[in-house]
């Protein structure tokens, strides 16, 4: 007993057990970069880039706030393929952590793009909602398909069993991603075109990717945040489940 | 090929906060009827489901007849008969379609002759037109007998074959597990019956919080188990 | 391999270890599920009456009179497949839900096969369920409704239903062997089956809507709905084995 206890808190003391000691150093300079980098978004919004394009105005100012979603969603939604297929291969819960953290984060870029997306189709189209534009469409069909992975994390009660489920559901999600992507794109309704000769200014695309850029350190900084905290719970429940076993055997 | 029907090297099983098996090892020679003792939740019946291919240990390396778990469960699962609490046959089939669905699946050959000379011999001959839904606990329990031996294992787990059986269905039993020990196959023997444990077995173990505490003589760990329950 | 010494005895008289081909258990798989479903046809029943209940709830959603018969023709294509899916559902929640509950899976997981072979073996007895379904629930439709069809557009409504059951089941009983044991697994089957569904319906159904007017499929429908059956098929087979087997288990 008092060997185990030991044992934890030598790893609670070596901070091996994250999170427990409050956030790390490296945490917090992450989001320090990440708030800067965003600021720096906003700068270059405001006096880089033109405010108005012809035919367009100036409500397409959030499509930097609405592109980086997209990438950064596809990117996080391809962590969490890599990362169940790892855990497949190796059985090891160090990928179902990652895998589980990449999903959240996916899916919240996903939101964002879904709400700027929607917020700008109030502007252009004067309605919240359309369901003939095959872009959005496919955006809100992909985030219901891992809002399911998401679901499924509370819904299996034995973690191993949750493990593997999530890691076989995880790898079906983003082998979909194509098919949302096709088949919406090629046998939509209407297709309403989203390419405007003027979005090609080299201004906006460089604004653009930097939009990318500083959305994913933002995106990496939540990343970590929940990698570090369902680690830290797992590695706890992993003590306790110790404590517990060495007490049933005293007993017995 | 090793000479050992089965073979267990520290195998761990664990669920959450419980080592169902904390690091069992044993072998048991062709031939042998090994019995497996302990009170309930000592990890007899994890161990069993293990042996059977159904669950994976959490650690630990397992042979059945030379085969690895890991690697060749399916060639495993080809000559191992397994007989769990449950007698896995279909509710609304008739039991002769029971069996011949199984024979099917292990491609029995002369399926029908076997069935019958195996129901016949444990005292199901008449039923085999019910339908299983209507068996008491017993004859499912004989019937799921017949069930694992339908492709003639070479190795029969059973889990608990005596409970719920009567008289004449226990002798009826008992004298089976002879006659296929006599034929040489092996046999494993999960069961609280110290008695019949004792008078069937040649090798026996003992286990308790998933640990084994005895091995060796049945009459021996019989005493062992009696004592420690 | 055959190592009993003597054979005299009545329990241990045959040959031992016989392994079927997997083609042969397969077969024996696909026929003893028929049977099976035969005795009670409880599942066929179930996704009948859903269906015909579905169709029923539909004359509310939809203003149906002699004087608007364009907005039929505008949706039925929809309600077909919206009935076809609400009804097969049942079916494929019970693809392992009731094995499971009474004990028969266990029984099938220790049989010599192969856990791909059961896999297809499971989605070759639930097309069949599924494909009797429909065909019943669109003579149905056919009735109520008030409609008809041409040769020509029966034809390609067969080939792109049959294209779009097959992706349906493989995807469909994968995740129904993820669910059944869950609680609550009949709402998670469908919580993370439909939204991989949408778009193949979104294809599926506008080759419906083709088919009633009398007009082929395109090829670039078909190709579609046959690449995601041909992905689906991959994905299931490779991933069925780490759903059924046990997990080993670990704190």
């Amino acid at each position: 007993m008092s060997q185990t206890a030991a044992h934890i808190a030598d790893d609670w003391n070596k901070g091996a057990i994250p999170g427990m000691t409050g956030p790390s150093r490296g945490f917090v300079a992450h989001v320090l970069v990440a708030l800067t980098a965003l600021f720096g978004l906003n700068w270059l919004v405001v006096t880089y880039v033109p405010f108005e394009i012809k035919m367009i105005g100036s409500s397409y100012l959030i499509f930097f706030y609405h592109f980086p979603g997209a990438i950064n969603g596809a990117l996080f939604y391809l962590g969490l393929f890599a990362f169940s297929v790892a855990y497949l291969r190796t059985k090891k819960p160090v990928w179902d952590r990652r895998a589980r953290s990449a999903a959240a984060v996916g899916f919240l870029a996903n939101m964002v793009l879904l709400v700027t997306g929607s917020t700008w189709a109030k502007a252009a189209w004067n309605a919240w909602w359309v369901w003939s534009d095959p872009r959005l469409m496919s955006a809100a069909v992909a985030s219901l398909i891992f809002l399911g992975y998401l679901m499924l994390q509370s819904a299996v009660e034995e973690p191993a069993r949750r493990r593997q489920i999530s890691a076989v559901y995880g790898i079906l999600a983003f082998v979909n991603i194509p098919v949302v992507h096709f088949s919406i794109q090629w046998f939509g309704q209407t297709s309403h075109p989203m390419k405007f000769d003027a979005m090609s200014a080299e201004s906006i695309v460089h604004t653009r990717w930097y939009a990318v850029a500083a959305f994913l350190v933002l995106y990496s900084a939540l990343y970590r945040w929940r990698y570090d905290r369902t680690t830290r719970n797992e590695r706890v429940e992993e003590a306790l489940n110790r404590i517990r076993r060495i007490e049933e055997r005293t007993h017995a | 090929m090793s000479t050992a029907a089965l073979r267990v090297h520290s195998v761990w099983k664990r669920f959450g906060a419980r080592d169902a098996l904390a690091g069992v090892s044993l072998e048991a020679p062709r031939g042998a009827c090994f019995a497996l003792l302990g009170h309930n939740g000592s990890g007899k019946t994890t161990l069993l489901r293990i042996l059977s291919t159904l669950w994976q240990p959490t650690e630990g390396d397992i042979e059945v007849l030379g085969y690895s778990l890991a690697k060749d469960a399916s060639a495993i699962r080809a000559r191992i008969g397994v007989v769990l609490d449950r007698h896995l046959l279909p509710r609304d089939f008739s039991l002769r379609d029971g069996l011949r669905m199984y024979a099917d699946l292990h491609a029995v050959p002369d399926a029908a002759a076997r069935i019958e000379s195996l129901a016949a011999r444990l005292g199901l001959a008449r039923r085999l037109r019910d339908p299983v839904r209507t068996f008491s606990r017993g004859m499912g329990q004989r019937a799921s007998i017949c069930r694992a031996l339908l492709h003639d294992p070479e190795v029969l787990l059973l889990d608990e074959p005596f409970t719920g059986l009567d008289a004449a269905a226990l002798d009826v039993t008992e004298s089976v597990i002879e006659e296929i020990k006599a034929a040489g196959r092996t046999v494993v023997l999960v069961t609280h019956d110290l008695e019949r444990a004792a008078r069937l077995a040649t090798h026996a173990v003992v286990l308790s919080n998933g640990r084994k505490v005895f091995e060796g003589d049945p009459v021996a760990a019989a005493s062992v188990a009696g004592s420690a329950s | 391999m055959s190592s009993g010494p003597q054979s005299g005895p009545q329990c241990g008289a045959s040959p031992s270890a016989t392994s079927p081909t997997q083609w042969g258990a397969y077969c024996a798989l696909v026929r003893w599920d028929w049977v099976r479903e035969m005795k009670k046809k409880t599942t066929l029943i179930s996704m009948g009456v859903m269906g015909l209940i579905t169709l029923f709830l539909f004359s509310f959603a939809i203003p149906i009179s002699s004087t608007k018969a364009e907005i039929l023709e505008d949706t039925r294509a929809g309600i077909l497949w919206v009935t076809f899916l609400f009804a097969a559902t049942i079916g494929i929640d019970r693809a392992f839900r009731n094995d499971a509950e009474s004990g028969l899976l266990e029984g099938l997981l220790l049989a010599p096969v192969e856990r791909m072979t059961l896999y297809f073996a499971r989605v070759t007895s639930t097309l069949l369920f599924v494909v009797t379904l429909q065909g019943f629930l669109f003579v149905l439709f056919l009735v109520l409704f008030n409609q008809s069809i041409s040769g020509e557009g029966l034809v390609g409504l067969i080939v792109s239903a049959i294209a779009t059951d097959v992706g349906f089941v493989t995807i469909g009983v994968l995740i129904s062997a993820m669910t059944w044991s869950l609680p609550g697994g009949d709402v998670m089957l469908r919580i993370l089956l439909f939204p991989m569904l949408l778009p193949i319906l979104n294809v599926t159904v506008e080759v419906a809507d083709r088919a009633f007017d009398g007009r082929a499929p395109t090829a670039q429908q078909l190709g579609m709905l046959f690449a995601v059956d041909a992905l689906f098929l991959g994905a299931g087979s490779l991933l069925f084995e780490h759903l059924v087997n046990d997990s080993g288990g670990s704190s």
